[in-house]
């Protein structure tokens, strides 16, 4: 009994809480949560504290990242915005989450395509319900992010060589944008290109 | 009723406030405020000002304590500070060092 830490659901913990510990909370927690061992933080819990764990059940709401060495499970009712990184997670459907994850299995989300990425951290959970997909598309904004760095080269270095292809490539570049639903990340990619193209006409 | 336990090997530094009971096994550093009781253990650390409706202590505790209805020192309780309160028991063995206050 005494290894459980509980945070009940009227308190409110600011600061910092550390220990090789399972920790429960049902309160506020707000500062940051290092324990090596299972967290669990209840439907009704507010924590707004990056938290390092063993593994995570969330049916509350989080504000910060999670940082894990087995298992983040959001169960339904779950509300996580933050970066999710453990060896595996777990995303129930009714759970709600808006950040990057990194599972076990893709290290290096910059050296691998974009395709790729997408294929195996939706590999990662195959054993769940494909019900679990949908909450996955709001996880991914990062990962897009990222390979639209790695586009951004690919578009100006034709440019340069050829003129006539740039409605071409705008054309392209502007297609993957209205493909995901996801509104706030895709205006911002074609957004920066056209401003990064704009300079180098004029420096040619 | 549920309660706040903080368990044998954590470590919180910062501010618990709560409505409810607070069992302290572990460590605590910074403020401890509740309108319930508060039983600090046996091998329990807290360095911290506690407020209280009652307190136990069983374990170490440095700061101020502010306890409405009651405190009790249990043997081994240590505790360094001052101690406002409206009733205080101080058992055989334990170690104290403070101001006491008792509300009239």
């Amino acid at each position: 009994m005494a290894d459980v830490s509980v945070i009940g659901s009227t308190s409110r913990v600011r600061g910092r809480i550390t220990g090789p510990v399972d920790l429960e909370i049902q309160g506020f927690v707000e500062g940051e949560v290092a324990v090596d061992g299972d967290v669990v933080v209840e439907a009704r819990a507010l924590v707004a504290a990056s938290i390092q764990a063993r593994s995570i059940v969330v049916r509350g709401a989080i504000r910060g990242d999670l940082t894990v060495e087995e298992a983040v499970i959001l169960e339904d009712g779950a509300r996580v915005v933050g970066d999710v990184r453990a060896q595996r997670v777990v995303i129930a459907p009714g759970a709600f989450l808006r950040g990057h994850v990194q599972t076990a299995g893709v290290d290096t989300p910059r050296a691998v395509a974009r395709g790729q990425t997408a294929s195996r951290t939706a590999r990662a959970p195959e054993a769940l319900r494909p019900a679990m997909l949908p909450p996955r598309p709001a996880a991914t904004p990062r990962p897009i992010e990222r390979p639209a760095v790695v586009r951004a080269p690919v578009a100006q270095a034709p440019t340069r060589t050829l003129e006539e292809t740039r409605p071409a490539m705008k054309t392209e570049v502007l297609r993957p944008s209205p493909v995901p639903k996801q509104a706030p990340p895709a205006p911002v990619v074609p957004a920066l290109k056209k401003g990064t193209k704009g300079t180098f006409k004029k420096k040619m | 009723m549920a309660s706040t336990v903080i368990g044998v090997g954590i470590t919180i530094e910062g501010e618990i406030t709560t409505e409810e009971d607070v069992v302290v096994h572990g460590t605590l550093r910074g403020k401890l405020e509740t309108k319930e009781h508060v039983s600090v253990e046996q091998g329990a650390v807290v360095e911290a000002d506690v407020t209280s409706n009652t307190l136990m202590l069983a374990g170490t505790l440095t700061g101020n304590v502010a306890s409405g209805e009651r405190v009790d020192l249990q043997s081994s309780a240590k505790l360094v500070g001052n101690v406002r309160t409206a009733r205080i028991t101080i058992a055989d063995g334990a170690q104290f060092k403070g101001n006491v206050e008792m509300d009239v």
